[in-house]
């Protein structure tokens, strides 16, 4: 028999998180998936009630992970971060949004892992300790793949930016 | 001008607009019954970090500070009867080199069913206008047996004024028990309460593998005691793993080398501190530290619990030209790890043992 409180405790974890699992889901897999994913979510979340922590948001964005990997393994493979931005707000200043086209176009070279690993913490606002939980590793095992995924992106990015601006000096795209 | 900016905060700010464009919708009614609901797990205080926010990187070097860079040893020491205390040597390879001696003669602690690690994680948050020091302790428990599970117990200690001057602003905003940290965005309204106060513990269980990672390849405890005890043999041996773990586009042989310098540095750390290596293998890690260029000394470095080493640093350098001093503090007596700090974190290793008893 369901637990009175069960769906207003439910209902409150979704209230409170579904966003933050869409703009998970929309970073890791595309708008296109995003709903599914929210959805195949919160039905493991319903199923498993009792073992949402406290701090819900890690434990929900580990399952949207799982869910990820399981099912859109390939449309998580095949994503693109400059596809799925939406084109620049007229008033932009042009400088940031080629420096952001930039950025995520730096992002889209990296692999599935390293791109993972620094949205976790850049776009989802997660600890170390956090995200570690979410990709289902140690913090220090963690803060080490960070590491390494940030030496890359700047790679990328510094091959991206001689790409932008290529009257730039070689020292200064230099990683 | 984005080359003298930190990639993480290049990231935060190009965050598309898109993935908060979900759908407001009420929480959908799913068949089958919940699991019931045990009383208890509700209510908790909420374990809440914020580390790592591009925002909140403060160039403070947590939790270690020198405390004083002296030739003599400190004044409280006890002398040492009828002999003549050795000088310590003041160079890092010095002081590595000493540490692969005391670890070569470290005496083999029983294996068991578990290799449980201690630590401390300490985080200087920036909660406008002055810091604070907050703290989680953190246990895990790696199987060395196929089959069983990682369980790691984490619980937030508490926060605080990081130093005089951040209590002196704390005072004057009227002690507040609890902060709001800076969100993602950059504004204190998406950001998250910090409090205080210790937290409840939490318990998160992995299920499956050993838990134990070497530059992102799972390795086994078998794996790990069969690595190799020779310096030179040990750092090929990461620099294959690494290589395996690949590397996107095309980099110069310049390029190479510094990655493999900054790699084989934060794959000491690893072998050190999370990984149940045997002695000749951390005595191994500890030479090859030795032969890498680069490093720096501090001596009578002192952490976050008043314990005092030698910190080996070497600093990472960004894409701009900046850098970042990543420091390990060794105990120079035991030639233990004692600590790890970069920027506004720090690790303390607490303990590190072999337990036949469950978590």
């Amino acid at each position: 028999m369901t637990h009175p409180s069960a769906h207003e405790r439910f209902a409150a974890l979704f209230g409170r998180h579904h966003r933050q699992v869409y703009a998970y889901a929309v970073s890791r897999a595309g708008r296109d998936l995003a709903d599914d994913i929210v959805s195949d979510t919160f039905l493991v979340a319903w199923r498993r009630l009792d073992a949402v922590p406290d701090d819900p948001l890690p434990w929900l964005l580990g399952v949207a992970r799982k869910v990820v990997l399981e099912r859109h393994r390939d449309a998580a493979r095949q994503l693109s971060l400059v596809a799925q931005a939406s084109a620049p707000v007229e008033g932009d200043v042009a400088v940031a949004v080629a420096e952001r086209a930039a950025t995520l176009a730096a992002l889209d070279a990296l692999g599935t892992a390293d791109r993972e690993l620094l949205t976790l913490v850049g776009w989802h606002g997660l600890a170390a300790r956090e995200a570690a939980q979410v990709v289902g590793c140690a913090t220090a095992t963690f803060l080490v793949r960070l590491h390494r995924a940030r030496r890359r992106f700047e790679h990328a990015l510094a091959e991206q930016s001689a790409v932008v601006a290529p009257s730039r000096p070689a020292e200064e795209i230099r990683r | 001008m984005n080359r003298h900016r930190h990639a993480l905060q290049l990231i935060a700010e190009a965050r598309p607009a898109v993935l908060d464009d979900a759908p407001d919708r009420p929480a959908p009614l799913f068949p089958g019954p919940a699991e019931p609901v045990r009383p208890g797990r509700i209510g908790g205080r909420r374990l809440i970090l914020a580390g790592l926010l591009p925002t909140v990187a403060v160039a403070l070097a947590v939790g270690v500070a020198v405390v004083v860079s002296a030739p003599n040893p400190p004044a409280g020491s006890p002398p040492t009867a009828g002999s003549t205390v050795p000088a310590r040597p003041v160079t890092a390879r010095g002081v590595l080199l000493a540490a692969a001696e005391k670890t070569a003669t470290a005496t083999a602690p029983a294996a068991g069913a578990y290799w449980v690690t201690e630590a401390e994680l300490d985080h200087v948050y920036d909660v406008g206008g002055y810091h604070v020091l907050g703290r989680t302790e953190e246990q895990t428990w790696y199987p060395l047996r196929s089959g069983g599970h990682v369980v790691s117990v984490t619980r937030w200690l508490g926060a605080a004024p990081a130093t005089d001057a951040d209590k002196a602003a704390w005072l004057a905003a009227g002690s507040p028990a609890r902060w709001t940290l800076t969100g993602p965005d950059g504004k204190q309204s998406g950001g998250r309460p910090l409090p205080a106060a210790p937290g409840a513990r939490e318990v998160t269980v992995e299920p499956g593998g050993s838990g134990f990672d070497l530059g992102g390849t799972p390795l086994t405890y078998a794996q790990i005691r069969a690595l190799p005890t020779d310096p030179d043999k040990l750092k090929a041996r990461l620099i294959e793993l690494d290589d395996a773990a690949g590397r996107d586009g095309a980099w110069t042989p310049d390029q190479i080398a510094t990655w493999r310098v900054e790699m084989l540095f934060s794959q000491s750390w690893t072998l050190l501190s999370q990984l149940p290596a045997p002695a000749a293998v951390r005595a191994a890690t500890y030479r090859m530290l030795a032969g890498l260029p680069g490093l720096t000394v501090t001596e009578n470095v002192r952490d976050a619990k008043g314990r005092t080493g030698t910190g080996i640093g070497y600093a990472y350098r960004n894409a701009d030209g900046s850098s970042v001093e990543t420091r390990l503090v060794i105990d120079p007596d035991t030639g233990s790890l004692l600590a790890y700090d970069q920027k506004s974190d720090a690790t303390l290793l607490l303990d590190a043992r072999f337990s036949d008893a469950a978590p």
